[in-house]
């Protein structure tokens, strides 16, 4: 197997481990901490572009349905992925996909990662909360209050942290050839 | 920390000869069980992991003192329960802002999410990650136009990672405090200055690791013979199954 796929396969795998970990990690802003996982899946994205993020993605949630304590909260297992947070673990797969296939659209220039983070975040939503009313027979408006406007705030901020960390990243990847 | 936990250890005990294919879907089935919300799941799968832990005969010692960071945090999120749970008040500590709802919820939470915890600790430490591996490979196999082989490294290597990682976040909070950074109002700078240094010293581990593993040849095409499940290893699967349906029935 020639080195370069090899690296991509080794980093697809980190940023699986990445997500995992961000998993435990917590930032206090207000009643709702900030859990880092979506922002290492916007980075999957922004720096191993769409197929590669997707995939790293897929191994994240693959990990987590064999039972590995790999969600918010320490949790893992199958019925945790078709429990009622189970729209948001699918959108993360299309949420890498998208803000990969975007940003290389726009050439990494800051506006179209911009574009493509904001696209990735509200992706996970559009997935996530119709999950989250269909499985709980919650009211459309209950819906948006408890899974989406709360973390709002928290979501840019991560999408704000995901470009700077990509830019301040990428010159590494580009050394070993991962960017063109 | 994580430096043992989420690892290989190791041993010879039954465990770690059982079968990996056997172990993993046995694995599965413990976990589909902890969803359930009967106390009696719950007492059967902590009875189950004390058997097979102390038949495991991995040291129990360091073991318990590097997971501390999940018992912190476990322990964090029962108290979070405890107190913003709505319901009726403690009789005995009126004073406390606590409910009995909250604590009961709190305790299977904490229960829980221990008990999954504890199994997947347990499941690492005595499978050897190319088992593990090889275990993938055997369940992908049958699925078309997955690249079985490659999802079995991945995740080997995602656990490997993982458990690494963890350690690497720890260690950088720890600088992080010690310089004031967790003083900064700024969460954006909060958040460059915690991640950025994992990120990069992750980078730096996984160059190394694909230097290792091309220096090891290591090419997806060969064909891997795959065994047959032995007769006596497929025993204890069926008895925690019968065990399983036995607890489902009643």
């Amino acid at each position: 197997m020639p080195i370069e796929n090899l690296r991509i396969v080794v980093l697809a795998s980190l940023m699986a481990a990445l997500m995992a970990v961000g998993a435990y990690l917590h930032i206090p802003l207000g009643p709702v901490p900030i859990v880092l996982t979506n922002l290492f899946v916007l980075l999957a994205g922004l720096l191993l572009g769409s197929r590669w993020g997707a995939i790293s993605t897929g191994i994240y949630l693959l990990i987590g349905a064999i039972g590995m304590p790999v969600f918010y909260g320490g949790k893992g297992g199958l019925a945790h992925i078709l429990g009622p947070t189970g729209g948001y673990l699918f959108g993360y797969v299309l949420c890498a996909l998208f803000t990969g296939f975007l940003s290389k659209r726009f050439h990494y220039y800051l506006i179209g990662e911009i574009i493509a983070v904001v696209t990735g975040s509200l992706i996970i939503y559009s997935l996530g909360v119709p999950w989250l009313k269909v499985i709980t027979n919650m009211s459309w408006n209950k819906a948006f209050v408890a899974g989406m406007i709360p973390f709002l705030l928290g979501d840019t901020i991560k999408a704000a942290v995901a470009i700077v960390l990509a830019r301040a990243v990428r010159p590494m990847l580009q050394r070993q050839g991962i960017h063109k | 920390m994580a430096r043992v936990v989420l690892h290989y250890l190791p041993g010879n005990s039954f465990l770690h000869r059982w079968d990996a294919r056997c172990k993993f879907i046995g694995f599965l089935m413990i976990t589909a069980t902890l969803v359930q919300t009967k106390i009696s799941w719950f007492l059967f799968d902590s009875v189950l992991f004390i058997g097979l832990f102390t038949l495991s005969r991995i040291p129990c010692k360091p073991l318990f003192k590097e997971s501390r960071f999940w018992l912190i945090f476990l322990s964090l999120l029962f108290i979070f329960q405890v107190f913003l749970t709505q319901g009726t008040p403690l009789d005995s500590f009126s004073w406390l802002p606590a409910s009995k709802e909250g604590l009961l919820l709190g305790g299977l939470t904490f229960w829980r999410l221990g008990l999954i915890l504890g199994y997947s600790i347990l499941f690492t430490a005595v499978t050897r990650p190319k088992d593990l591996r090889d275990a993938l490979i055997w369940l992908f196999k049958p699925i078309p136009f997955l690249p079985e082989r490659r999802i079995g490294l991945m995740v080997s290597l995602t656990l490997r990672f993982f458990s690494r990682t963890l350690d690497q976040a720890q260690e950088v909070k720890l600088a992080n405090k010690a310089r004031l950074g967790d003083q900064k109002k700024n969460p954006i700078q909060r958040i460059k200055f915690l991640v950025l240094p994992i990120l990069r010293r992750s980078f730096l581990d996984a160059e190394e690791i694909t230097f290792a593993l091309a220096a090891r040849g290591y090419r997806e095409d060969l064909t891997m013979p795959i065994s047959n499940i032995p007769l006596p290893h497929l025993i204890p699967l069926f008895f925690l199954f019968g065990i399983i349906g036995v607890i489902g029935w009643f």
